[in-house]
């Protein structure tokens, strides 16, 4: 979501709001994103941590196939902005391996 | 068993044989042109490297292979390392040492060593920041396109940089032929009042509006010239709704074909 990583003075920053209600971790973006490149990078991101990635390079290598991705050549249309909070570390499993 | 079924038996054999031969070769082929497409990027030999799998674009297909930490991303028409990843981790990312102008010289020396006649071209930087992704680390993004006349190509070279050490962390070097012509017949005037058709419940400055002309690749394979016009309303307050400090923001990217004037793409901030 756009500005999901920027700071409001009102209600503060969205990624550190969801650790502090329990979130291991958060992504979020502090410029305006683009509706058809948010969507190629979230594909992109999932498909990554489901080929366990850490979030660090799930969250980068999709960044990175956005600007592949034209229209706009060369351009991320504001995903570059991304922003983690959290363990970069973590990998992310299927809930069915969970308890 | 019947002669004639020994036949048959013998003949489906043989084409099932060839066929999986012939698929082998093939595979190992490809493997060997990425091989040593990557070992010319790299200046090394003996990579040990994996397929991991293809990427589809506009742009073309790219065969994504990875050898420890790093990507690479080969033209699957011309076998070229056209983009590379090399991971670090964001532990290496977290201090800025490197001055924004000397990260760019070696950004740009990478440039002149990886991309074919760089320094021939006009490439003109486009953007250059030095970007916090929080606990994911900070880097330096350098963009340059290339330009003929006034009108940006598909041909970018884009590098990142680890601000402490000055390593490079990812490249990506677009070369392509341009097969279009690069004279619009839409002014830049003309594309901005059919981008605001868009939009029509804003009220914009027009000279606030961006645009730009380039050759992109609006469907896959093929080049079209356009316009890009940036359209960002910025901040409304819902004063009208009880959230009297919530901000959205509106508008979006708009692409005009630059010889038709159609819109040929409308892409909404969210």
């Amino acid at each position: 979501m756009c500005h999901s990583a920027e700071i409001n003075a009102t209600y503060g920053n969205f990624l550190t709001m969801s650790q502090n209600k329990g979130v291991d971790n958060a992504i979020g973006f502090r410029d305006d994103i683009s509706n058809s490149k948010a969507i190629y990078w979230n594909n992109r991101f999932w498909y990554h941590t489901n080929n366990n990635y850490n979030l660090y390079s799930a969250a980068y290598v999709a960044t990175y196939e956005t600007a592949l991705y034209p229209p706009i050549t060369g351009n991320y249309s504001g995903l570059e902005s991304w922003v983690l909070a959290g363990n970069w570390q973590t990998k992310l499993e299927p809930a069915r391996y969970g308890n | 068993m019947k002669k004639r079924e020994i036949i048959w038996l013998i003949a489906v054999s043989v084409i099932v044989t060839t066929s999986v031969m012939a698929y082998n070769d093939f595979e190992s082929n490809e493997k060997q042109f990425a091989g040593d497409a990557i070992e010319k990027f790299t200046n090394l030999s003996d990579i040990d490297m994996q397929l991991i799998g293809h990427l589809s674009t506009n742009l073309g297909t790219f065969e994504i292979y990875q050898s420890d930490t790093s990507f690479y991303y080969i033209n699957s028409e011309s076998n070229r390392v056209e983009g590379a990843i090399f991971i670090e981790s964001p532990d290496q990312l977290k201090t800025v040492r490197l001055t924004q102008y000397d990260a760019q010289q070696k950004a740009q020396q990478f440039a002149i060593d990886h991309y074919n006649r760089f320094t021939e071209k006009n490439f003109q930087l486009i953007n250059a920041e030095l970007i916090d992704h929080g606990d994911g680390g900070i880097e330096y993004l350098f963009i340059w396109r290339e330009f003929i006349q006034s009108t940006g190509t598909p041909n970018i070279v884009q590098i990142s940089v680890n601000p402490e050490s000055g390593k490079i962390l990812s490249y990506i070097g677009i070369q392509r032929d341009i097969k279009v012509s690069v004279l619009p017949k839409i002014t830049e005037d003309e594309a901005i009042e059919y981008a605001l058709t868009c939009f029509p419940k804003l009220y914009l400055k027009r000279e606030s509006i961006p645009a730009y002309l380039s050759v992109e690749y609006i469907t896959p394979g093929t080049q079209s010239l356009t316009w890009t016009v940036i359209i960002k309303h910025e901040w409304i307050e819902l004063q009208s709704i009880s959230f009297d400090q919530m901000e959205y923001s509106n508008g979006g990217i708009v692409v005009i074909d630059a010889q038709t004037g159609k819109v040929l793409l409308k892409d909404m901030w969210r």
